[in-house]
């Protein structure tokens, strides 16, 4: 059947303008997996996440979400199984409370059924006081809005998280927090990082550099 | 009372006037000269020759020929708007001189059968003249929204994308920059109509005024033209926004960069 593959990458390379970002990837990832993707910065992890999102497609090879070709038809479903973490929380501007009211708003997430109220154990997990709702986003810090960024990620029960550097902005404490978070979950997990205490959780380590497990 | 004729004469007189800003500008070398002398000789050249023309077409005041006037207006202005979008010509020329035309004609058409109710709805008098009014508060209202509109997607790069990847579809993440847009393109028309006759007497009711009408007959009319122009001015911009968004972003989602000029 081989139907539980996720994703497969298959000899995926990238290239943006005349400079090749990467080449040669191949990448298999079963549903419940948890994996690090590791590697230097400007290694290729954000674009590699931007291949999996259908922002891009690889100059070379093929990439199959659920046995799927990724094209322009299918992505829009796709990226509706997914839960993103971008590597900037990337909130906009505008308040915090406005910002969840439009991510639940969407059609995709609408049937969820989500209320503010859900918010308060994950608030509370993260160390986020509920008045954070109330105040713009323009004000916040970087470790605030990526601790949003990943409340967001999580409460829309997505069956695959992508999570790109998801705790650059966070002590080593809430750090561990978090990755103890997302390992108790049985969803499918990809984190580009490197950083060594996802290293130490998760039990899979892709390397960009070496294109290998290790 | 009709209008008091000015002869060419008495017209030279009014460019008397212009000697305050030259001794202005010789003492203070305000290098106005040029810049003032250049406007002046276009103004006058191009007035001249559209008062010929006009006065042409009023006669004439042929249903084809008016159209075909209509429409080269329309062109003009679609051709302007688009240079200031730093969009590709070849790619959104037809989609935005669609817009245009219908904003502008249908307003237009609707001004006329309904509420001037002319017997010869495209005559030249006020097919030409308000739909140069309504291209004109159009073309400005465009300039404004379509650029925010992709440069504010440009600039939020990031977010647009993270939207997207969290599952939104092309509409709804585009929904936000298009209602700032709408409401930044609107903005100048609404503040005009919200002093209008406190602080400036609007220039077509002063016109219809010098004409020899009633100030009552004025401000219907600057009234009537006034919700043409904010119709149409949101109509076309939220148009032009809707089609070129077809051709500006890829199936993925993503705009695309081979629409853009300069990059």
């Amino acid at each position: 059947m081989g139907g539980i593959y996720m994703l497969k990458l298959k000899e995926v390379s990238l290239i943006y303008g005349r400079k090749e970002v990467f080449s040669g990837i191949s990448l298999e990832i079963k549903k419940g997996d948890k994996i690090v993707i590791s590697g230097s910065s400007g290694c290729g992890k954000t674009s590699l996440f931007g291949l999996i999102l259908g922002f891009v497609f690889p100059a070379e090879g093929r990439i199959l979400f659920e046995n799927e070709v990724v094209n322009p038809q299918n992505i829009w479903a796709l990226r509706r199984k997914i839960a993103y973490v971008d590597q900037d929380a990337s909130l906009g501007a505008g308040r915090v409370e406005d910002w969840f009211g439009f991510i639940f708003s969407l059609q995709a997430n609408r049937k969820l059924g989500i209320k503010q109220e859900d918010l308060i154990p994950l608030f509370d997990y993260f160390e986020l006081d509920k008045e954070i709702l109330e105040e713009r986003i323009e004000n916040l810090s970087g470790g605030q809005r990526q601790r949003l960024a990943l409340i967001t990620a999580a409460i829309l029960k997505r069956e695959f998280f992508l999570l790109d550097e998801p705790t650059s902005f966070l002590d080593n404490r809430l750090k561990k927090k978090t990755a103890e978070f997302f390992m108790k979950l049985p969803q499918t997990l990809i984190v580009a990082s490197h950083d060594s205490t996802w290293q130490n959780y998760l039990e899979k380590v892709f390397s960009m550099e070496k294109r290998k497990w290790l | 009372m009709a209008v008091v004729d000015i002869s060419w004469f008495s017209l030279g007189i009014a460019f008397m006037l212009l000697i305050i800003p030259v001794v202005l500008s010789r003492i203070y070398k305000l290098k106005l000269l040029r810049p003032l002398f250049y406007s002046v000789s276009r103004m006058c050249v191009q007035l001249v020759l559209v008062g010929f023309f006009l006065k042409f077409l009023f006669s004439a005041n042929n249903l084809f020929l008016n159209l075909l006037w209509l429409g080269a207006m329309i062109l003009v202005a679609v051709w302007s708007a688009v240079r200031s979008f730093s969009l590709k010509m070849s790619k959104v020329l037809v989609p935005v001189f669609l817009s245009f035309s219908l904003s502008t004609f249908g307003i237009v058409l609707f001004i006329n059968i309904w509420v001037v109710r002319l017997d010869f709805v495209f005559d030249a008098r006020y097919l030409i003249i308000l739909g140069g009014m309504l291209l004109g508060n159009s073309l400005r209202g465009n300039i404004i929204g379509i650029a925010s509109f992709y440069n504010s997607i440009k600039k939020d790069d990031k977010r647009f994308k993270y939207v997207l990847a969290l599952g939104a579809s092309l509409n709804e993440a585009a929904l936000p920059y298009l209602q700032e847009s709408m409401v930044l393109a609107l903005k100048p028309t609404l503040a005009a109509m919200a002093t209008m006759g406190i602080v400036a007497l609007p220039g077509m009711m002063t016109g219809v005024i010098l004409g020899g009408a009633s100030p009552l007959v004025a401000i219907k009319y600057q009234i009537m033209i006034m919700l043409a122009i904010v119709v149409s001015t949101m109509l076309s911009v939220f148009l032009t926004i809707i089609i070129t968004r077809k051709i500006c972003f890829s199936g993925l989602g993503i705009l695309r960069q081979d629409v853009f000029v300069g990059r």
